[in-house]
C-alpha cells in the first residue's frame, strides 16, 4: 500500500517542483522588469592625455588605457560607455572636461575617469580623476597620482591602482581586485609546476621549479607562503614555498597520502588531507607542520578541506562516508557536521569571503549514461539552495571565489581530457565568461587580497 | 498371505495433498519475497541515480553577492550590449546620373512676386518689474541628485535618504546614492506583512570615517511590526558602506532612512 504511494510520489515531485521553480521564477521576472537595472553605474573612461613629448610615452599609454578600460568592464559593477560613444575630446584636468558632454547622449555616463600620463627620463607619472558627472558643482570625486619607473608593466600596475580605488570608492566599500594574482597548476613537459598571473592573465610566470608533480596550490591569506602537494618518492606530501624568500621551506613529512592544504583566514593553521592512519582524514597543523591533530573520524575519504574565510570557525569539505563524494560542512573542532549536497559527485568546495556561499563542482546526474556533466554551483550556506552557473562547456572543476565575492575562477576542459584543462574566470551570476590561461592551466587559486 | 495382508494394510497413499501443500508453500514463499522487496524497495536510494532531488530546490541568487541585479541585455541595442558591436558599415555614397544629352530642359513658370502687406511696428513694452523666483527646484529641473533628499523607486520599493548635513547631500551626491542602493538591496521585504503597505518608518543611524554604520535606531516607528524590524536589520546587516569622501573633514555622518513598502504586486 505504502509503495504506490511513493512511486506515484517519486514520478510527481519533479514536476511539482519544477512548477512551483517556474513560478518563482516568473515572479522575479516581474520584478526585475520593473527595476530595469539602474544600480549599475554607468562609467566612462576617456583615453589618458599624453603630457610629454617622450617617444616612451605612447606604448606606456596604450597598455595603461587598455588595462583601466578592462579592469572596469570586468569590475562586474558598472555598465561602461564604448568608446565608440565617447566624446572625442581627451580632456588631462579637471579644467579641460566638458562634464555636459559626457552626461549628454550618446556617452550618457554618470561617472567619467580621466587624467594625463607622462613619461620621462625614467619616471611614469599618472594624475587620475574620477567625475560625478550628474553634479555639476561638486563633480569631482577622486583625485589621485601615482608615480612608478617608466615600464609596461608599472603602466599595468598604475591602471589596476586606479582602477582599484574607483571600484572600491563606488562599489560600497569592497576593495577591487585587480591587483590581486591567482596561483595554478601548469603541466608540460610531464611535470606540474605552480605558476602565478595576474587576476586578468596577464604576467604568466612559474614559480616553483621542482621537477615533480605538484598539485592544489594555496596561497597564504598573508600572500607570503603557498603550500601545496606534491608528489616525490614519499608520495604526496605537503609542501611549504615562501614568496617573501623566493625558495622552499621546511614542512614536515608523514606518511599515507597528505593533500589539499588549505589556510585558516587568521594565517596560524592549515588543514588537509591526510591518510597517516590508514583511512584519509582531515588534519589540522600549525603552519610549521607542528601539533597535527586530527578532527575527523569516520570511514571513507575525507579530502579538500576549505576554511570559512569570513570567522574562520567552520570547515566544509568533501567526505565519501555514504558512498560518493558529498559537500559537508563542520565546525573547525570537528562537530557539528551537516552534509549539505544530497546526491551526486560533489568536489572541490570554495567558500566566499563573506562566508555565505559555497561554490563546488558537483555532477548532479552521476553514473553511467547520466545526462549532464560536472559543472560549478554555489550553494547559500544557511538555506542549502543552490544554483548552476555553467552549462554545457564541457568539464569544469576547482572553483575559487576572488577576494571581492564577486567573481569566481574555475578549470575547464571542452573535451574532457584533463591536459586540456585551461583557466576561465567568470561573475559570481555566471555572466562574463572568458578564459584567463592557455590550454595546460589548472586549479587555480585566487590570493586573499 | 502375508504379502497380500501387508499390501492391504499399507494404505495407498495420497499424494495429492502433500504435492497442492508444497506447491501452496512454495508460491506463499515466494510471494512473501516478492512483497518484501515491493514494500521495503530501497531502488531510489543508491547515489547518482537520475531521481530527482527532493530536499534542495533550485532557486535565484539572493542579494547576498554583492552584484547590482542585471537587466536583460537586448542585444539590437548598442547601448546595453555587453559586447558593443563594431560600427556600421560605411555606405558607400552614390553620384547621381549625367544628365540624358536629349533631355530637353522644363520650362520655367514665371512666379508673381509675393504682395506683402505692411505691418504696423509693435509698440515696444512697457518694463515690468522682475518676479521673484522660487527658491524651491522646479520637478525635472535639477540634473541628477543635487539636494539632501532623494527618493528612488528599487525593487524592494521605495526608499529614499536624507542626510541631515544638507551641503554633504550636495558635494557628495554619488556617496548618498550608494548608501541608499546598499540598504535598498539590502531590505527583504518578503518577510513583511500586507498590512504594512501605506506605512513609513523612518530609520537613524551614523555613517564613521572608515564607512561603519552604528547608533542604528528606529526613529519613528510605522505601526507595523514587520515593517520596523525588516528595516532596522536591512541596515544591521552591512557591515561598511565605504570610507567617507576624502574631501569631507567630520568624523561621521547623520542619516535619516526611511522606507516605503512595495505596492501590491
Amino acid at each position: 500500500m505504502q509503495s504506490p504511494t511513493r512511486k506515484l510520489l517519486r514520478v510527481c515531485l519533479p514536476s511539482l517542483i519544477f512548477i512551483a521553480s517556474l513560478q518563482a521564477t516568473a515572479q522575479d521576472n516581474v520584478f526585475t522588469g520593473t527595476n530595469s537595472g539602474a544600480t549599475r553605474i554607468r562609467i566612462a573612461v576617456a583615453d589618458f592625455k599624453p603630457t610629454s613629448a617622450d617617444p616612451s610615452t605612447a606604448p606606456l599609454k596604450a597598455t595603461f588605457d587598455a588595462t583601466l578600460y578592462a579592469d572596469l568592464a570586468n569590475a562586474g559593477i558598472f555598465d561602461i560607455v564604448s568608446k565608440s560613444l565617447a566624446p572625442q575630446a581627451t580632456p588631462g584636468s579637471p579644467s579641460e572636461i566638458a562634464i555636459q558632454q559626457w552626461a549628454a547622449a550618446p556617452a550618457s555616463a554618470a561617472m567619467v575617469a580621466f587624467g594625463n600620463l607622462s613619461a620621462s627620463s625614467g619616471r611614469l607619472v599618472v594624475n587620475g580623476f574620477l567625475f560625478d558627472a550628474n553634479n555639476q558643482q561638486y563633480p569631482q570625486v577622486l583625485a589621485k597620482q601615482y608615480t612608478d619607473t617608466s615600464s609596461d608593466d608599472a603602466a599595468r600596475q598604475t591602471a589596476h591602482k586606479f582602477a582599484d580605488e574607483i571600484i572600491f570608492r563606488l562599489g560600497g566599500g569592497i576593495a577591487g581586485i585587480a591587483e590581486t594574482k591567482i596561483y595554478y597548476v601548469h603541466q608540460g613537459g610531464g611535470t606540474k609546476e605552480i605558476w602565478q598571473m595576474d587576476y586578468d592573465g596577464a604576467n604568466q610566470h612559474a614559480v616553483t621549479h621542482l621537477g615533480a608533480i605538484s598539485i592544489s596550490p594555496r596561497v597564504s591569506p598573508d600572500n607570503s607562503r603557498i603550500a601545496f602537494s606534491s608528489l616525490d618518492r614519499n608520495g604526496f606530501q605537503i609542501r611549504m614555498y615562501s614568496l617573501l624568500l623566493g625558495r622552499m621551506v621546511n614542512f614536515p613529512m608523514a606518511s599515507g597520502t597528505n593533500l589539499s592544504p588549505a589556510w585558516s583566514p587568521n594565517n596560524r593553521e592549515i588543514a588537509f588531507s591526510s591518510s597517516r592512519t590508514g583511512d584519509p582524514e582531515i588534519w589540522i597543523a600549525d603552519i610549521n607542520g607542528t601539533l597535527a591533530r586530527r578532527i575527523t573520524s569516520s570511514r571513507g575519504p575525507d579530502v579538500s578541506p576549505v576554511y570559512n574565510p569570513k570567522t574562520g570557525g567552520q570547515i566544509a569539505w568533501i567526505s565519501g562516508r555514504t558512498g560518493l563524494p558529498q559537500l559537508y560542512i563542520m565546525d573547525a573542532d570537528g562537530s557539528g557536521v551537516t552534509r549539505m549536497t544530497d546526491g551526486g559527485y560533489a568536489t572541490s568546495p570554495s567558500w566566499s569571503p563573506n562566508g555565505q556561499f559555497l561554490a563546488f563542482a558537483w555532477n548532479r546526474k552521476y553514473g553511467p549514461g547520466a545526462p549532464g556533466g560536472q559543472d560549478i554551483y554555489v550553494m547559500e550556506v544557511a538555506s542549502k539552495r543552490w544554483i548552476q552557473l555553467t552549462h554545457d562547456g564541457g568539464r569544469c572543476d576547482f572553483p575559487t571565489w576572488s577576494p571581492d565575492g564577486r567573481h569566481i575562477a574555475y578549470a575547464n576542459t571542452t573535451d574532457g581530457r584533463d591536459d586540456h584543462m585551461r583557466i576561465w574566470t567568470m561573475l559570481a551570476d555566471g555572466t562574463q565568461k572568458h578564459p584567463l590561461s592557455a590550454t595546460g592551466g589548472d586549479m587555480p587559486n585566487w590570493s586573499w587580497k | 498371505m502375508a504379502t497380500s495382508s501387508l499390501t492391504r494394510d499399507v494404505p495407498t497413499e495420497n499424494l495429492r495433498g502433500n504435492f497442492l501443500g508444497a506447491v501452496l508453500l512454495h508460491v506463499l514463499i515466494a510471494a512473501a519475497l516478492l512483497g518484501y522487496t515491493f514494500v521495503f524497495d530501497h531502488s531510489g536510494h543508491s547515489w547518482g541515480d537520475s531521481a530527482a532531488p527532493s530536499s534542495t530546490i533550485q532557486a535565484t541568487m539572493v542579494n547576498a553577492i554583492p552584484l547590482p541585479p542585471r537587466r536583460p541585455v537586448n542585444a539590437d541595442n548598442v547601448l546595453t550590449s555587453e559586447t558593443p558591436s563594431p560600427a556600421p558599415p560605411t555606405v558607400k555614397e552614390k553620384t547621381a546620373p549625367p544628365p540624358d544629352p536629349k533631355a530637353l530642359a522644363i520650362p520655367e513658370k514665371p512666379t508673381k512676386p509675393l504682395k506683402a502687406a505692411e505691418r504696423p511696428t509693435p509698440a515696444t513694452a512697457h518694463p515690468q518689474p522682475m518676479k521673484p523666483q522660487p527658491s524651491k527646484a522646479q520637478t525635472g529641473d535639477a540634473p541628477g541628485v543635487r539636494i539632501a533628499m532623494s527618493a528612488t523607486q528599487t525593487r524592494a520599493g521605495t526608499v529614499s535618504i536624507g542626510a541631515t548635513d544638507a551641503a554633504f547631500g550636495a558635494r557628495f551626491a554619488y556617496y548618498v546614492a550608494q548608501i541608499k542602493e546598499k540598504v535598498a538591496n539590502q531590505w527583504y521585504t518578503t518577510m513583511l506583512d500586507p498590512a504594512a503597505r501605506g506605512h513609513r518608518v523612518y530609520i537613524t543611524f551614523q555613517i564613521g570615517r572608515d564607512g561603519s554604520p552604528s547608533q542604528i535606531r528606529i526613529q519613528q516607528p510605522s505601526g507595523d511590526a514587520t515593517l520596523d524590524q525588516t528595516a532596522l536589520r536591512a541596515v544591521q546587516h552591512i557591515d561598511t558602506f565605504g570610507p567617507l569622501p576624502d574631501g569631507y573633514n567630520g568624523s561621521y555622518i547623520n542619516v535619516v532612512y526611511y522606507f516605503d513598502p512595495p505596492p501590491a504586486p
